[in-house]
């Protein structure tokens, strides 16, 4: 059967109307008042956009509500009436020219804005909190100066403990929360120590103040919490906001499958409610959305992304595809597994595994805590014992002392050193289009002494271009013309270089071979060795397409996967670094050693599978070596969750993309250098704000020791840490040019 | 010198729990839920009310 037969019958079964906007009707909620929809809206970024959308949308008289929020690009629309109203809905904003992708706002992890509004709640708290009770010690401080009566300190300080302590028991909450969590499983992070400092803090200020004594730590307490939560806050602005972005990412490609129901109809379900023995319509271009056996249609499939092949596989009715692959033509798939069984969900189990074996991050703030929090607690016991027993104070006196070398030593500023780094070198590695997922990414990638690449899509453009052109410009013009027939990837690169081509009136697709059309004088064919009558060359059949003509020879066109251009100076930048590459890919050999002989790289390894490439993964980590892992593929994803750190691009499977640590903007191999030296910088400047808390912290704790500690002096000694460490973190958004030598 | 303060200083702190929960307020109602777009707003031309029909 003909290509052209097989459109023929599937335009037939798809009613015309549901062409451009398809059934979203399996995405709308009920709501209080009629139906509700929630769309993903690609390309809405400014003031224009909102208005022109939600205008059009108000001026539907079934439509109440329309709103688009621009942070998260999400547009919620709420009609009253008719259901399928949904698809004229999405309809109006697709013809205004943006992308839309309806999704369940029930399967988004709605953790994030819990804890964003709890920890704005608690920073608000914590500063109105350090504020005026700042207010209230200034007085005190001022007063002990000069002559302040007994009593108007005494209230003064009274009102400050009246609004530290339930301030302290709401915005504390997140520190103590992590730090009972930490000691329950018999581990300590940084909480440990901070939450032991604030409640030290306040509890000694509370005795003190009963026993009407000089120190009374209230301010420190308030202004502790408010500096912690500042980090805190900024930290989790930056990992929600990359998260964000990779979440648009991986739901503006969550298509839904097109299932064609019994009766006829075509509705649009997620990939999720599909169940084996359905029947999914993949239109041309669209990637097929379960794994299934081909029911009707012939095609052209391009499994880059899932297999690392660089050249696409023709698929017949019978023969098996693979979720995540692009369709060529119109195919007809039946289902043959559930998601959950499908070819990705397996690879979902092994990046699963690899996450596991490699463990929860450690970060540099927790592992300073280990240090720290045995250090200073054996100081202050030594100062406990020392004031009591060898310098005869009371207990109670040599308690105070050595509860004021705890608070002195409290990781306020190391609290701050890490987050502000990582907030600052984050936002600017996120104007240059790449993203980075977590703050301790920037870490691991400094630490990096192995990189390894994926080949297809990663050092090549991941789509065949033509090579080898025959010298004959009207030859060129016909196959252009051919070519127009097919959208086999070879055929597109053919019309590329010849766009205004016109169509043959009769030319046929012939699936899995080529072309053919009538031409003055017989019949010209474009297509596979066989199908045009000619031996194929030595080159194999499999990367070149041939054109016969009545009364010439056949000539060829040899196609190949190209490197990226940027592809050599990424390496001879890597290498300058002292780095050298492996290569990992899932294409054949033949091919691999092709690439590798022009990028000089020694250890390349061909025919990989997803599980092939997470051994060589673990081979390294035995090792002892900490690899960066590049990749793009849905057949890389366990690789990159098993790497040390890892990287993906924007145009990569979403698979590739939730596994990778970095995600870099699509089609730029190049972006790697700048975030590598981005993620060096950035830990030089944690190091040095982790050495200047410290310093602080070093030079106090003698005065704290000897019992000289004021509060006004504790008070100093904290602002200035956190103001020296957080400019100190400002210098982290400028990278500085290659060193070229 | 007490006189005075007896009732300052709980305007004072008064005023700043005022400031608070007006915070909270907005918090609570999702006024800082998108940031970019209340920015971009503003520069809407547009003088009806958004108001549910």
């Amino acid at each position: 059967m003909s290509a052209a037969d097989t459109l023929g019958q599937l335009e037939s079964i798809v009613p015309a109307a549901s062409q451009s906007a398809r059934s979203v009707a399996g995405f709308v909620q009920a709501g209080a008042d009629g139906w509700r929809l929630h769309m993903l809206v690609d390309g809405a970024h400014c003031a224009a956009c909102i208005a022109t959308i939600e205008t059009r949308l108000r001026r539907d008289p079934d439509v109440i509500e329309a709103r688009l929020n621009l942070t998260l690009r999400r547009l919620t629309v709420a009609w009253r009436g008719d259901r399928e109203t949904a698809n004229r809905i999405a309809g109006m904003v697709e013809a205004l020219g943006y992308g839309v992708a309806p999704f369940d706002p029930q399967h988004l992890v709605r953790v994030d804005d819990q804890t964003g509004r709890e920890l704005l709640r608690a920073m608000a708290i914590a500063g109105f909190a350090s504020s005026n009770v700042m207010m209230l010690s200034l007085a005190v401080w001022a007063g002990q100066a000069q002559d302040m009566p007994h009593g108007t300190q005494m209230l003064f300080q009274w009102l400050a403990a009246l609004v530290t302590l339930p301030a302290v028991a709401v915005a504390g909450k997140p520190f103590f929360r992590s730090a009972l969590q930490a000691v329950r499983a018999r581990r300590t992070n940084i909480d440990v120590p901070i939450a032991l400092g604030i409640l030290l803090t306040t509890s000694i200020s509370v005795i003190e103040l009963a026993r009407q004594g000089r120190d009374v730590y209230f301010d420190s307490a308030a202004a502790l919490l408010f500096v912690l939560l500042v980090g805190r806050y900024l930290d989790f602005r930056v990992r929600a906001r990359t998260r964000g972005a990779v979440e648009r990412l991986l739901m503006l490609k969550a298509h839904g499958a097109a299932v064609v129901q019994p009766d006829g109809r075509i509705e649009v379900l997620t990939a999720e409610a599909v169940t084996p023995g359905m029947i999914v319509l993949v239109r041309a271009g669209e990637r097929v959305p379960v794994d299934g056996h081909v029911d009707h249609g012939c095609a052209d499939l391009e499994v880059s992304i899932v297999t690392g092949e660089s050249l696409p596989r023709a698929v017949r009715p019978g023969d098996a595809v693979l979720a995540g692959s692009i369709s060529s033509g119109i195919l007809r798939v039946r289902a043959t597994s559930a998601v959950e069984d499908s070819h990705l969900a397996e690879v979902v189990r092994l990046v699963e595994q690899a996450e596991l074996q490699r463990g929860p991050a450690v970060t540099v703030a927790d592992r300073v805590a280990r240090i720290w929090t045995p250090v200073i607690h054996g100081i202050a016991l030594l100062t406990l014992l020392g004031w009591w027993l060898l310098a005869d104070a009371t207990f109670a006196t040599a308690l105070l002392h050595a509860v004021s070398v705890l608070i002195i030593a409290c990781p306020c500023a190391i609290g701050l050193a890490v987050p502000a780094v990582q907030v600052v070198a984050i936002g600017a590695l996120l104007k240059r289009g790449i993203l980075v997922r977590s703050g301790d990414a920037l870490e691991r990638l400094a630490a990096v002494d192995h990189v390894a690449f994926d080949k297809t899509g990663t050092l090549t453009e991941g789509r065949p271009r033509i090579v080898e052109w025959p010298d004959d410009p009207a030859a060129i013009r016909l196959a252009a013309s051919l070519a127009t027939a097919s959208n086999h990837p070879a055929a597109q690169a053919i019309l590329a270089a010849d766009p205004s081509a016109a169509m043959i009136e009769g030319a046929v697709e012939h699936a899995g071979l080529g072309v053919s059309a009538p031409i003055a004088g017989g019949e010209a064919r474009l297509g596979r060795a066989a199908f045009c009558g000619v031996a194929a060359s030595s080159a194999g059949s499999d990367s070149e397409i041939w054109l016969s003509r009545p009364g010439h020879e056949p000539l060829r066109f040899g196609f190949r996967d190209p490197l990226r251009r940027d592809a050599e100076t990424t390496f001879s930048s890597l290498g300058r670094q002292g780095f050298e590459p492996s290569l990992l890919s899932g294409d054949r050999q033949s091919v691999v050693n092709d690439i590798a002989a022009k990028l000089k790289i020694a250890d390349a390894r061909g025919e990989l599978l997803p599980a092939g490439k997470l051994a060589a993964l673990h081979a390294w980590r035995a090792e002892g070596r900490k690899v960066l892992m590049l990749g793009d593929g849905l057949n890389d994803a366990p690789g990159l969750a098993a790497a040390y750190v890892s990287a993906s691009f924007t145009h990569g499977a979403p698979a590739s993309q939730s596994a990778a640590d970095i995600v870099l903007p699509s089609d730029r191999l190049g972006a790697i250098v700048p975030a590598w030296r981005m993620g060096r910088r950035a830990t030089a400047i944690i190091h040095q704000n982790l050495v200047l808390a410290a310093l602080y912290n070093i030079a106090l704790i003698p005065i704290a020791v000897l019992g000289l500690v004021t509060p006004l002096g504790a008070a100093i000694a904290m602002a200035a840490s956190s103001l020296t460490v957080t400019l100190n973190a400002l210098r982290a958004g400028r990278l500085p040019a290659e060193a070229t030598s | 010198m007490m006189g005075p303060l007896i009732f300052l200083v709980p305007i004072a702190l008064g005023l700043g729990a005022l400031g608070l929960l007006a915070f909270g307020w907005t918090l609570r109602s999702g006024q800082y839920d998108d940031l970019d777009g209340a920015a971009q707003r503003i520069l809407l031309d547009d003088d009806r009310p958004e108001t549910r029909r």
